[in-house]
């Protein structure tokens, strides 16, 4: 008992420690009772709430944990090659160093300039401010393809380098620079407006994509398949660990049409004389592209690394525009050549034969106009072998007014002028082939009869491509099919596999008759292989060459005609020159057309040309002896 | 004085066992955060906690009664030193907390809470001895003063949180001493009434807190983020914790402020939940025997001060703990003696101090 404790405790002399007496106040016990039992509801109800998070939805945050902290890099991959029909590589991929930073760790604007300044390498302060800004869950590219130099340098200094790391990309590499560069096609940086379409879905932005030529038809078969890799970020985007990773695929390799010979000695014919202009070589039994040489041209490696704003707009403003395709955007009259068709069309409209002879006295009166022919004193006499040998104007105007524009144009149209031939349907140009209709429609007045005669010597409203009229070549060519172009012989996988393989596809039957034919190419024949012919720098001893030389006109026939006519008009007011061929006669297996811009002169002129090429290639292979020339009646 | 066998003898030792289990767990919890390179933050705080034990022992030897005479003159400089923040501290931040004298920090603003606690139980033991009876509605005004200017100059600093301390205090120690009824319905008119003074008073970052409280993902980068990611890191610590060192969301700076307000958030992901329940039941039995010491203390000046800092705390670590688990808008609150930080630690400690002074003189010699 307390009392007898105490009563001890004093008893013996000890002090004795004392509870005082607490509060007797009943009141007070109560609300401090009430008080501790709203604190003991406060952690109840805090322990239900934590109870609630990490066990009734424990699993979900665990998943949204991961997600914070887990993050999908891509790897890139190998973009297939694009080959020429030998296996030469035209399109290849080379390693390249890229600068790269991770945005948190980089110092200020001025310790990061003066650390780059040591590699050479300068960022505008704004572009910096705006790649901070980005954010940082990915890293910022400082600079791509850093030079081997940089490279060295860097790698033995990296301490003075903070926030900044190398990191090994493939870069295209066209080995050929600007060969058939536009065929090819160029890599640039994806576009917004291309981000949002479903066929670069999946993209990240910056991703290089193939712009034009093959690189974009076909981007999706070429880039392959991006490998993945999963890391463990921090909130600053750096990455902890790795953990799982999915190689990349690389992409197809595409085997050409081309043949890189061909194709260089092409541009290498328009490099000699600094044209402006381009050339096309099909096969004719299958529509295969074997050459498509442009000029001017560019160089596509400058591209593969991302193009500054500044190199972009010099290469979009150059007057001579040598990102132009010509071969298939640009439009030309095809002059002299169109006479082929004139001629096909008479003969298998019955408004004359071989042998009806028309005299040409160098002009001929239609209506109140006098249309002048190219010689001016004239051809003579001439039958359709002469008139196509020689180029008679005359002739041709009595033809096309008798034939009528409609019925021309039924025969242009099946060869396949004034529509796309469909080998690159978003890019060509579709040239023109006037008619009555057209004109009604397109400009609301009906059809001269004068203007037959322009278009029936290839001028006035009717423009083709050189793809055009390489095609309709090619069609007479084998006589009996109208093909699309193609370019691409077939896809391989990276080690060799065949995936797909192209088939020539057929735009339409023609169905002339073969004496006609035969007597047109007879006629082209001439152009090449008679002494009068004006193709006879296509000559071949061993090759029968048939073909057709073309003026295009850019402005109307003046005063001063001919070579020196043309010399007193400035460049760009001169005529174009076409020249086309094919080779053998009897079993053609290659077209060739040559288109000059502004050469001031026939295609006469660049017969030699397709001589070069034809030769090249049919002396190239396995080939029989000459086949025999067909002769003159 | 001879050594104060009370000391030795009747030692408020649950207090003190309490406070080390807990201080023991904040300590362990720093020491697993990455701490960048800088010396290990759970040194410091065992630092601190070795300043604030020596503050506590101080405290806790003197008489709280003789203490208390010099109540008004201790919340009379806290409240200068409030006043002096005003004018001459800094701008940090946006905000004005802390003084700089003779080279330490001080945030006056967190000595308001203990300061609050002593001059107000000194007044209404003036008025007890005065008058008998439970207060009246006159009575409440001084204390109310008392209340109200230290909460107006902390809230202008801003520092909203911590002035949201101190009308909880109050109420909780006038709940303690009795008043009559009209004197609730009265103070309970009087807390509506100011709600919507409160609303518009408010500064736009606070209110948008209020409003991404309902709906995180609304914001998830901004006001949200932070009681987003501090839910996912409690949540995802499930029952038994992902362990020490292995916190994804405190380790790899998902959560930020995981060594100070969201030092929760950093146990409820390492610890899981059985770690929660833990810091409960400590914090719990600790504040239970606060309230023990308050019914046992000699006078209700005692019983007063006890009452007064069980219910700071409490309101403390429930604050935190409704913020980091989404309950309650997010604030700048630290989990009292377990947030990384000298100024929590050292007034916790006086506090503290000053339960244990109420303890230790219930009992005299004879």
């Amino acid at each position: 008992m307390r009392r007898s404790a105490r009563a001890l405790a004093q008893a013996a002399g000890r002090t004795y420690l004392q509870r005082l007496p607490p509060i007797n106040d009943e009141g007070l016990r109560r609300r401090l009772w009430s008080i501790g039992i709203l604190m003991m509801l406060g952690f109840a109800l805090l322990l239900a709430r934590t109870w609630q998070l990490q066990v009734i939805e424990g699993g979900q945050f665990l998943q949204l944990s991961e997600q914070n902290r887990l993050r999908d890099r891509q790897m890139k991959s190998l973009r297939g090659r694009i080959l020429d029909r030998h296996g030469r590589i035209l399109a290849d991929n080379r390693p390249a160093y890229a600068l790269l930073a991770m945005a948190d760790d980089l110092p200020n604007a001025d310790v990061l300039q003066a650390s780059l300044r040591q590699l050479d390498i300068a960022i505008e302060p704004a572009t910096l401010k705006s790649l901070r800004d980005k954010g940082t869950f990915q890293p910022i590219s400082i600079q791509q393809d850093v030079h081997r130099d940089q490279v060295a340098y860097f790698a033995e200094h990296w301490m003075d380098f903070p926030g900044l790391y190398l990191d090994v990309e493939p870069l295209r590499l066209y080995p050929y620079k600007s060969l058939a560069a536009h065929l090819l096609g160029y890599l640039g940086q994806i576009r917004e407006s291309q981000l949002e379409q479903d066929d670069y879905r999946g993209y990240p932005p910056g991703t290089m994509v193939g712009q034009s030529g093959l690189e974009r038809v076909y981007e999706n078969r070429l880039r392959g398949a991006p490998g993945l890799r999963r890391v463990e970020v921090d909130t600053y985007g750096r990455e902890t660990q790795q953990l799982a990773t999915k190689p990349p695929q690389p992409g197809t390799n595409l085997v050409t049409t081309l043949d890189f010979d061909l194709q260089r000695m092409a541009e290498g014919l328009l490099d000699a004389g600094e044209h402006t202009g381009s050339i096309v070589v099909l096969d004719p039994r299958d529509g295969q592209i074997l050459a498509m040489a442009s000029r001017p041209a560019f160089d596509p490696n400058i591209f593969a690394s991302r193009l500054s704003a500044t190199a972009w707009n010099t290469l979009t403003t150059t007057p001579k525009h040598p990102l132009h395709n010509r071969a298939i955007q640009g439009q030309y009259p095809p002059g002299s050549v169109f006479k082929i068709i004139t001629a096909l069309a008479v003969l298998e409209e019955g408004v004359a034969t071989e042998r009806t002879q028309v005299c040409c006295t160098g002009h001929y009166t239609y209506g109140r106009r006098v249309y002048r022919d190219w010689k001016e004193t004239g051809h003579g006499c001439v039958t359709l072998y002469e008139a196509l040998a020689q180029s008679c104007d005359v002739y041709f105007y009595q033809m096309g007014q008798a034939l009528g524009i409609d019925r021309l144009a039924r025969y242009a149209k099946a060869f396949g002028l004034g529509e796309v031939t469909g080998f690159a349907p978003r890019r060509e140009a579709r040239g023109l082939m006037p008619s009555s209709q057209w004109k009604r429609q397109a400009r609301g007045e009906p059809w001269y009869g004068g203007e037959t005669l322009s278009v029936a010597i290839g001028q006035g409203f009717t423009s083709a491509t050189p793809l055009q009229v390489a095609n309709f070549i090619a069609a007479l060519a084998n006589g009996h099919t109208l093909y699309q172009p193609y370019a691409v012989l077939r896809q391989e996988s990276p080690a060799g596999t065949v995936l797909e393989v192209a088939k020539p596809t057929v735009i339409r039957q023609l169905d002339f008759q073969p004496q006609h034919l035969k007597a047109v190419v007879k006629g082209m024949w001439g152009v090449v292989n008679d002494p009068r012919g004006t193709g006879r720098r296509a000559q071949h001893p061993d090759i029968a060459i048939a073909g057709k030389t073309g003026t295009a006109q850019v402005v109307r026939i003046g005063k001063e005609r001919g070579a020196k006519g043309q010399a007193l008009l400035p460049e760009h007011q001169r005529d174009h020159a076409w020249f086309t061929a094919f080779a053998p006669v009897d079993n053609p297996r290659i077209v060739v057309v040559v288109m000059i811009e502004n050469a001031g002169q026939g295609g006469s002129r660049f017969a030699g040309f397709a001589k070069t090429l034809i030769e090249a290639y049919l002396h190239g292979q396995t080939t029989l002896p000459s086949d025999l020339a067909v002769q003159a009646d | 004085m001879a050594l104060d066998r009370r000391l030795m003898i009747k030692f408020d030792w649950e207090t003190l066992v309490f406070t080390l289990a807990i201080t023991a767990l904040s300590v362990l919890l720093l020491y697993s955060l990455p701490s960048a390179g800088r010396v290990g933050m759970h040194l410091k705080q065992l630092v601190w906690l070795g300043l604030g034990l020596l503050v506590m022992g101080i405290v806790s030897w003197i008489d709280y009664q003789r203490l208390s005479r010099y109540a008004y003159v201790l919340y009379g400089s806290v409240l200068a030193s409030l006043v002096a923040v005003l004018w001459f501290a800094p701008v940090i931040n946006g905000a004005q907390r802390w003084l700089d004298v003779a080279g330490f920090r001080i945030q006056p603003s967190e000595l308001a809470k203990p300061a609050l606690i002593l001059a107000v139980a000194q007044y209404c033991a003036q008025v007890r001895s005065r008058s008998d009876g439970p207060m009246a509605l006159r009575h409440i005004l001084v204390p109310l003063v008392l209340m109200a200017l230290p909460f107006a100059l902390i809230a202008k600093q801003p520092n909203l949180s911590t002035s949201m301390i101190l009308p909880m205090i109050l109420a909780a120690m006038l709940l303690a001493n009795g008043m009559r009824r009209q004197v609730w319905v009265t103070l309970g008119c009087l807390a509506l009434g100011a709600l919507p003074v409160l609303w518009f008073g408010l500064q736009d970052y606070q209110r948008l807190r209020l409003l991404t409280l309902f709906q995180p993902q609304t914001d998830l980068l901004g006001a949200g983020y932070h009681s987003w990611q501090s839910k996912i890191a409690i949540g995802s610590g499930g029952l038994w914790g992902k362990g020490l060192f292995a916190g994804t969301q405190s380790q790899l700076h998902f959560l930020p402020e995981t060594h100070t307000d969201f030092i929760f958030a950093v146990l409820g992901e390492e610890m899981g939940f059985w770690g929660v329940l833990l810091l409960f039941v400590l914090f719990a039995m600790l504040l239970l025997h606060g309230l023990v010491v308050a019914a046992q203390a000699r006078d209700h000046q005692g019983s007063l001060i006890a009452t007064g800092v069980v219910v700071m705390l409490a309101t403390q670590v429930f604050l935190n703990v409704g913020m980091t688990t989404g309950l309650i808008p997010v604030i700048g609150l630290p989990l009292p003696l377990m947030s990384y930080g000298g100024s929590s630690l050292i007034t916790t400690c006086i506090c503290l101090g000053l339960l244990m002074s109420v303890r230790r003189h219930c009992f005299i010699f004879s």
